[in-house]
């Protein structure tokens, strides 16, 4: 048993090393906040000469913090939702009902996730915001948001369902369960960790997106926080320190719901295993 | 059961498109009603872009200061990111074009259908006349200049101080050889002769540029000599002005601060460097100010070289630095209504001519402002004034001269080759052979 | 009602409730601008003008004829190649590591998942400090020849850079995904085979890999469409450089189309590298599937 101990150990203290490389360049952009833009780039190494909080208060102020901090969150918000909803419905749907229609969007779902976003983002922009009029909208940049991210989250959700066996669903039919009613009761549930691993990733690509919401944001007080932190770029190069300490004020709110969202993937375990 | 099921559903979906829309419905309200309701009221909203980034609080300033004195107009602020052309695109795709867009000039004159001619319009009279050749095509004005920016050899005048063994003169240097000695002694005083930021933008536009410069002759004659280039009947290598530059890339690489590892270029890096007295020159422009102000001791001086081509003392392109008219404002005309045309045309004579406007642009930019009102030359960057003072000696040429001289991506698709050149990955010919090649895709000017 | 008609109105209804919606968002934000794109490759649009020419098929013969689009595809492969296979392996390490029931696993795992939240411009900057001076420092000082100068003003070693720092900030990624599968491993299964004296390497290999085999294909076929699509990496990183010999086909696409302005030759290679892209990875898919059922 103490070989086990030692083992597990040896497994803690490596992976915690392998930890602690992969987040270097994290603890390079943290202890750069407190700098000048100039100490940045003459040191951007060392350890910083006091604790100056400047940077922070300059971000807040001229990204417009609290407003792009909003607007994100009301877009991310709106998306995940939504986005969650329809695709687990259909992910569902294309799990269980193999008719051929079912199989051709699947594939065409999986097809248009390669379809580089450049060939279709000016058209886009002309259709929701030239023709319908719905630049500055934070609606519409939702909506879109939900779109490009249906057939990912789709897949996922697919691939998980398959994963679930089938007798479950059959079970509950022949308790007297719909299909509508075995997803609710039966098969959501089950798909609480999958349901937080997506939700994680169409946030997290909701809240850092800047193409797309560039081109339909261009207001100040429609900006999100990945365009509010272009306010730091000059021509040619940036303002470093103030756009670091912006970043990390930016994804504060991102790490905080994953790390609980952590807590939830743990508890889905323990309550996925009463399925076996 | 299932029926309630698909109710509540439909509740729940509907319940998240609220929320959609309670977050996003003022803004879109807005953004409605900007562009007509106001029509007819003596309101009138216009927006105005720019792609000069890293100036948004003195944008806003300016703005606010503007909608002070002009009342009833309201100008919405859009700022580019590092994306300049794609972010213009989007807004015209939205039917959002700005009413004034601060642009390339390259940028303008390629969507002049969509711009007001500016020729007949009073505020001209303040602008000077030769800060208006890239903004000017078929003789009809379509841009208002911003600044004047200077490129050139900036050098650190301390250390060529103590290389000269007294007071450096920047008018000593007359040719490449008085260059060369320069940059021999100040080796010899024990920094770096000069310092080049091997990155595509500084060398592929700024320096390669200047091959079809003044060295070639007047205006008419560069544009002669870019088509003969695009025509293929002339090539690169055969060139003496091409030669000579590119000569002069090389004493100043065999002398460069990066000279272990040229591409490593990183413009606040070098900044530092040539603050410090690491080395003695610097090849960049006036607006490297932006760069340098925080680092630079108080009372130290710093200027601009010229860069010759050649060893002829008697030829004044030797002694003459490249001005660039960068950045121009214009008026759409195809997605504005004539009153929002006529109060960004209120907007653009503001900014070039309103004493406040002026100033703070003269402090923002540094750089020498081409109004005939503009009266604050001491809050030039000392960069600035070193370009000031080669204009007011006629020692200044026009960069590229006309609109159109050099094409929009030259930056990128030459910077990359001489990038390649500088970290000695290909010989000239290669080079020469490479930018003929790229020419040969282009358009006749 | 038959009962066959009234099973067929059932599957009506089970897909207009469950898969319209989804199929109706992803038509309109997604297919109808897509379609739209398509149309513009047959045009010679530059984005802006007011008036747009048909030109054909002159977009696409630009493209097959062009030296650099190819190069660049073809060294967008090498980089997808080596970033795939690298990403997929540390990513399925770390998800072991963290499913291991070690201490601290919520923290570990949102700590490698933190490269992924960091986006962007910042991240491409100190890496290229990391590169440029951390590197070159340490070689410099070591007397290492080949670290003492930058990696990314060499056109072989800025590749490589570009692979390790991808497969970094991807293997995190990738790393949440294999996670949500091996939980999904029947603890029975495993308990079970180490009963039997099975070492940790044949549980891994015998149970755990067959039985996430759709978790496989999900990663495998990610991080191909994300290499191909790479772009804000390679920006902030290279920028192409040194000398375009980084230029991915996706941070190539966007030039043409923004920098030099031929946006109908940039829709035609982006719609080029879609069909390729595609291609790959649908069979991938296809025969990962096969193989699942199987």
């Amino acid at each position: 048993m103490n070989k086990m101990k030692a083992k597990k150990s040896l497994m803690f203290f490596v992976t915690l090393l392998v930890l602690i490389l992969f987040m270097v360049p994290f603890f390079i952009l943290v202890i750069n906040t407190f700098k000048t833009t100039q100490e940045f780039i003459q040191t951007p190494f060392a350890l910083p000469k006091s604790l100056n909080f400047e940077n922070f208060f300059v971000a807040v102020r001229r990204m417009n913090f609290w407003t792009a901090l909003k607007n994100t969150a009301v877009v991310t918000v709106a998306a995940v939702l939504v986005n969650t909803l329809v695709s687990a419905m259909t992910g569902y749907l294309f799990a269980r009902k193999r008719w051929k229609i079912n199989k051709f969007i699947f594939m065409a779902f999986l097809a248009s996730m390669v379809a580089p976003f450049q060939v279709y983002m000016i058209p886009q922009v002309k259709i929701y915001a030239g023709q319908m009029g719905f630049s500055n909208s934070l609606a519409v940049v939702a909506y879109i948001a939900i779109g490009l991210n249906i057939p990912f989250a789709v897949f996922l959700y697919n691939g998980f369902v398959e994963g679930i066996p089938e007798e479950l669903d059959e079970a509950a039919r022949i308790d007297g369960c719909s299909f509508t009613r075995t997803f609710f009761l039966i098969i959501l549930p089950l798909l609480k960790p999958i349901i937080i691993t997506v939700t994680v990733f169409v946030a997290m690509g909701v809240w850092n997106d800047y193409l797309m919401s560039s081109l339909f944001l261009t207001k100040q007080e429609t900006k999100t926080l990945a365009i509010a932190i272009k306010t730091f770029l000059t021509n040619h190069s940036a303002e470093y320190a103030p756009m670091m300490a912006g970043l990390l004020l930016s994804i504060v709110p991102v790490l905080i719901f994953y790390l609980a969202g952590q807590k939830y993937i743990i508890e889905g375990v323990v309550a996925g295993s009463v399925k076996g | 059961m299932k029926k309630r099921l698909v109710s509540l559903l439909l509740v729940g979906v509907m319940t998240a498109g609220m929320l959609v829309g309670c977050g996003g419905s003022g803004d879109g309200e807005e953004s409605g009603n900007g562009k007509e309701a106001e029509e007819g009221s003596g309101e009138v909203s216009i927006s105005f872009y720019t792609t000069e980034t890293g100036k948004d609080d003195y944008f806003q300033d300016l703005i606010t200061d503007f909608e002070s004195k002009n009342e009833g107009i309201t100008v919405e602020y859009i700022a580019a990111g590092d994306d300049q052309l794609q972010a213009w695109m989007a807004l015209y795709s939205s039917n959002e074009g700005p009413t004034v867009s601060l642009m390339d000039p390259i940028n303008i004159y390629e969507n002049q259908e969509r711009m007001l001619n500016l020729t007949d319009q009073p505020l001209l009279d303040n602008v000077k006349k030769d800060s208006l050749s890239t903004l000017t095509f078929d003789g009809k004005v379509y841009g208002i200049p911003m600044s004047a920016a200077g490129i050139g050899i900036l050098y650190n005048k301390a250390v060529c101080d103590k290389a000269v063994g007294g007071d450096f003169d920047p008018s000593t240097i007359k040719s490449r050889a008085d260059l060369k000695d320069l940059l021999e002694k100040i080796e010899a005083a024990g920094a770096a002769g000069s310092c080049i930021t091997g990155v595509n933008w500084s060398i592929g536009a700024h320096y390669l540029c200047q091959v079809y410069g003044a060295a070639i002759g007047d205006v008419e004659e560069r544009v002669a000599y870019v088509n003969s280039i695009i025509s293929g009947d002339a090539k690169e290598i055969d060139n003496d002005v091409f030669n000579g530059y590119m000569d002069t890339l090389e004493l100043l690489a065999e002398h460069n601060l990066n000279k272990a590892d040229p591409l490593v270029g990183d413009v606040n890096v070098d900044a530092a460097a040539f603050a410090e007295g690491k080395c003695g020159t610097w090849f960049m422009g006036d607006w490297a100010w932006t760069y340098l102000a925080e680092l630079v001791e108080e009372g130290a001086e710093f200027g601009l070289l010229p860069i010759p081509y050649s060893d002829n003392e008697d030829d004044t392109v030797n002694q003459c630095i490249p001005t660039s008219y960068a950045k121009g404002y214009c008026i759409d005309i195809s997605q504005n209504t004539e009153e929002q045309q006529q109060a960004g045309l209120k907007f653009i004579e503001y900014m070039s001519s309103d004493e406040y406007a002026l100033e703070q642009t003269a402090i923002v930019t540094g750089q020498a402002l081409p109004f005939e009102n503009f009266t604050f030359e001491d809050k030039l960057s000392p960069l600035g004034q070193s370009t000031a003072n080669y204009m007011s000696k006629g020692l200044a040429y026009d960069f590229y001269g006309t609109p159109n001289l050099c094409p929009s991506d030259i930056w990128y698709e030459c910077g990359a080759y001489m990038c390649e050149y500088l970290s000695g990955a290909c010989d000239r010919e290669t080079l020469a052979s490479k930018i003929d090649g790229y020419w040969s895709t282009q358009e006749a000017r | 009602m038959s009962k066959q008609a009234a099973r067929k109105l059932r599957s009506v209804m089970q897909f207009a409730g469950f898969g319209l919606p989804a199929v109706f968002i992803w038509v309109t934000v997604i297919i109808i601008p897509f379609i739209y794109g398509i149309w513009i490759t047959f045009t010679d649009w530059n984005g802006l003008a007011l008036d747009i020419n048909y030109v054909g098929l002159d977009n696409y013969v630009a493209v097959f004829s062009d030296a650099t689009f190819i190069t660049s595809f073809l060294k967008t492969v090498i980089y997808a190649v080596f970033t795939v296979i690298a990403s997929n392996v540390a990513g399925f390490l770390l998800a072991l590591a963290v499913t291991n029931g070690i201490k601290a696993q919520g923290l570990f795992r949102a700590g490698f998942f933190t490269p992924n939240i960091i986006g962007g411009i910042i991240l491409g900057y100190i890496w290229n400090f990391i590169f440029s001076y951390a590197l070159t420092g340490f070689g410099k000082a070591a007397g290492i020849e080949w670290m003492s100068t930058s990696w990314l003003t060499h056109p072989a070693r800025a590749l490589i850079a570009l692979i390790i720092v991808s497969s970094w900030q991807m293997s995190g990624y990738l790393m949440v995904i294999y996670i949500a599968g091996l939980t999904n491993v029947p603890g029975e299964l495993t308990e079970a085979a180490k009963v039997d004296g099975a070492t940790g390497w044949q549980v891994i290999r015998k149970i755990k890999i067959p039985c996430i085999r759709n978790t496989i294909a999900i990663c495998v076929f990610l991080s191909i469409a994300r290499t191909f699509m790479s772009f804000d990496m390679n920006l902030s990183l290279t920028a192409g450089g040194p000398y375009k010999s980084t230029e991915l086909i996706a941070y190539k696409i966007y030039q043409t189309a923004f920098t030099s302005m031929e946006f109908g030759k940039g829709q035609a290679q982006a719609m080029v590298l879609f069909v390729i892209v595609a291609v790959i990875s649908l069979l991938q898919v296809y025969f990962t599937r096969k193989g699942a059922e199987n």
